[in-house]
């Protein structure tokens, strides 16, 4: 009788379920997620320790959090936003964190991401039984749901749905009010030696085509690519964007020159190079946004 | 060497190295550890320092002896570049085999790399140096495969994916690294039994053949043998400069050319060293770790070229 041994065993677990209930805590009642890698992650309802394995992850655990943000006992190096992060715990570069300092802050949930995270060290801290829920960061359109398996690992899936939906309703503002504006030729520059700049895939080139601009290396084969200085010439773009998140005045002072040399530049005949110093444009955040509306700004508004 | 003396120094080698083995196991990323992260952090990766330090140390003895070159180490023959070519078009296709702390396709292309040696190695019957110079081609050939794909084709966490292939002891595992134990004591044992021959090749190619030694063959054992070992090594913890190329050096200084005691004191010192720069990789810069390849060349070099200047004329 083979189904009513099933029975029996189903039953039998059911039990055992209910006396583990019964004397655990209702704090450490366990739930299941699904992450982007199809791991099941068992889970306890309120999550209490919290490790965020990428400056985003911090920024969108923290927000949903709120006033509880302090059940982030660990976060990956240059996790400067918001603010109160920058007095946790460090666990390293999110490239190659440091697994012993994960693992002795005893984690109930570590957050990882698709983009940047090593796999290796992911698996690695699965098979020591710690249970990390991946989110996948890789386009724009990736942020609303990494939000969204954010908030429901936390349990905070109404704030997550709110944010999610800000952030969305947001997104589509911006792309509206890029209707009917003039469609700039745009090359954005991310390092000065070797010139690497904004390519296909990169949320930079995300952001450019939602506020209505044309990345001039849109059709690059990889994120970051690295063109010559001529075929930058011969593209001949209408602004000149440099990213520089550190703020280093000397550097962006340097690069403008540089750009100067080069008078037959449309960019440089209209006086439209341009320096952001935020990071907002590199972060799958909600912050996105801001970026986003200083670089429509940037782009449109008359001087 | 008097026996005496030997046995001083084999008891001192393994004293040094139980004694680094502790220390490893006493520091860490964090200051007070609990018996759990000893366990499941520590103890693997002090093994895997251990292994890893005595696999490159007893492949750099084998390969100095036998293409009788003093610059010789693990990484002369290009094996790693498959190691690393295996790597990165794994993670491209999105084959991230990760066998208890191994790279599977770093594996299989350190594998495919030695395979290609080998069966050179029937071919060049003549000398070593053709050998030597297709193990040099082959790791070029390997690299700029590596950069030219990092150049065009950018897959998601290629870089991450490439990062420990400079040497990263932190993949450790206890099953995975209870595993290449295995492998590196075989492979070492199979090394060692050649110790006459190697003698004997350390002369020249010419005299060993005088010596009545059958110099392909043993060449053939020992690329062979060589080879598996260093694409353990490689897939295992990525390219870990120095220790292959100095220990045999330094032990050479301490303990004289004899193969029959430069294999295993060769495994002793190395383990020691890598555990040692191990240690000091990851305490010294908290919660980051150095490049232990880097703590290797800079704890080795200085403690080598004493030895060297130090005792003149005992060797």
């Amino acid at each position: 009788m083979p189904s009513f041994k099933i029975k029996n065993v189903v039953l039998s677990k059911f039990v055992l379920l209910i006396i583990l209930s019964v004397i655990v805590s209702p704090d450490t009642i366990a739930r299941e997620v699904i992450d982007v890698t199809q791991e099941k992650v068992n889970l306890i309802d309120e999550p209490k320790r919290v490790i965020t394995l990428a400056p985003s992850l911090g920024e969108i655990a923290a927000e949903l959090l709120g006033k509880n943000f302090e059940r982030i006992v660990g976060v990956s190096e240059y996790t400067d936003y918001p603010p109160g992060l920058k007095k946790v715990k460090s666990i390293g570069p999110f490239m190659h964190f440091n697994l012993e300092t994960v693992v002795a802050l005893k984690p109930d949930l570590v957050f990882a991401t698709t983009d940047g995270n090593s796999k290796e060290q992911v698996t690695h801290l699965r098979e020591l039984g710690i249970p990390v829920v991946v989110v996948k960061t890789e386009n724009l359109s990736d942020i609303a749901s990494s939000i969204r398996l954010i908030a429901k690992s936390l349990n905070r899936g109404v704030q997550g749905e709110r944010m999610a939906v800000a952030f969305q309703n947001g997104l589509e503002k911006v792309r509206n009010g890029a209707k009917n504006k003039p469609r700039y030729r745009v090359i954005v520059q991310l390092s000065e030696q070797p010139l690497v700049v904004a390519g296909k895939g990169s949320f930079i080139q995300d952001g450019l085509e939602v506020v209505g601009a044309e990345n001039i290396y849109r059709d690059s084969t990889i994120h970051y690519p690295r063109p010559s200085l001529e075929d930058v010439l011969a593209k001949n773009p209408d602004v000149i964007i440099i990213m520089n998140s550190g703020g280093d005045q000397q550097y962006s002072q340097r690069v403008i020159e540089n750009w100067g040399l080069h008078k037959n530049l449309n960019a440089i005949k209209n006086h439209r190079i341009y320096v952001i110093t935020s990071d907002e444009l590199l972060r799958p955040t909600p912050r996105f946004l801001s970026g986003l509306s200083k670089l429509s700004r940037i782009l449109y508004e008359k001087k | 060497m008097k026996k005496n003396k030997l046995w001083q120094i084999y008891a001192v080698s393994l004293l040094g190295w139980i004694g680094v083995f502790c220390l490893a196991l006493r520091l860490g990323a964090v200051a007070n550890a609990d018996f759990s992260l000893i366990q499941e952090i520590r103890l693997p990766r002090a093994l895997l320092a251990s292994l890893v330090g005595a696999g490159l140390a007893v492949a750099g003895a084998a390969l100095q002896a036998l293409f009788c070159n003093p610059l010789c180490d693990p990484y002369t023959l290009g094996i790693s570049s498959g190691a690393a070519l295996g790597a990165i078009l794994g993670t491209s296709i999105g084959l991230q085999w990760i066998l208890s702390g191994f790279a599977g396709t770093a594996f299989l292309g350190a594998l495919l790399f030695a395979a290609l040696l080998y069966s050179i190695s029937f071919r060049s019957s003549r000398t070593s140096l053709v050998l030597l110079l297709t193990g040099v081609m082959l790791g070029f050939v390997g690299n700029s495969l590596v950069a030219l794909w990092m150049a065009l084709v950018d897959t998601q966490g290629i870089q991450s994916a490439l990062l420990w292939l400079f040497g990263d002891l932190s993949r450790a595992r206890l099953n995975g690294t209870l595993f290449l134990g295995v492998g590196v004591l075989l492979l070492t044992f199979s090394i060692w039994r050649n110790w006459r021959e190697l003698d004997g090749m350390l002369m020249g190619e010419e005299k060993a053949l005088a010596l009545g030694i059958d110099v392909v063959k043993i060449r053939r054992g020992i690329i062979g043998n060589t080879s598996i070992l260093i694409s353990l090594c490689v897939s295992a913890a990525g390219m870990i400069g120095f220790v292959g190329l100095i220990v045999p050096h330094f032990v050479r200084r301490l303990a004289g050319s004899l193969h029959f005691h430069l294999i295993p004191l060769c495994a002793l010192w190395g383990a020691t060293l890598l555990t040692f720069a191990d240690c000091v990789s990851r305490t010294v810069a908290r919660p980051y770790e150095l490049p232990v390849g880097v703590i290797t060349a800079l704890v080795g070099a200085p403690v080598f070229l004493l030895i060297l200047l130090g005792r003149r004329g005992s060797l």
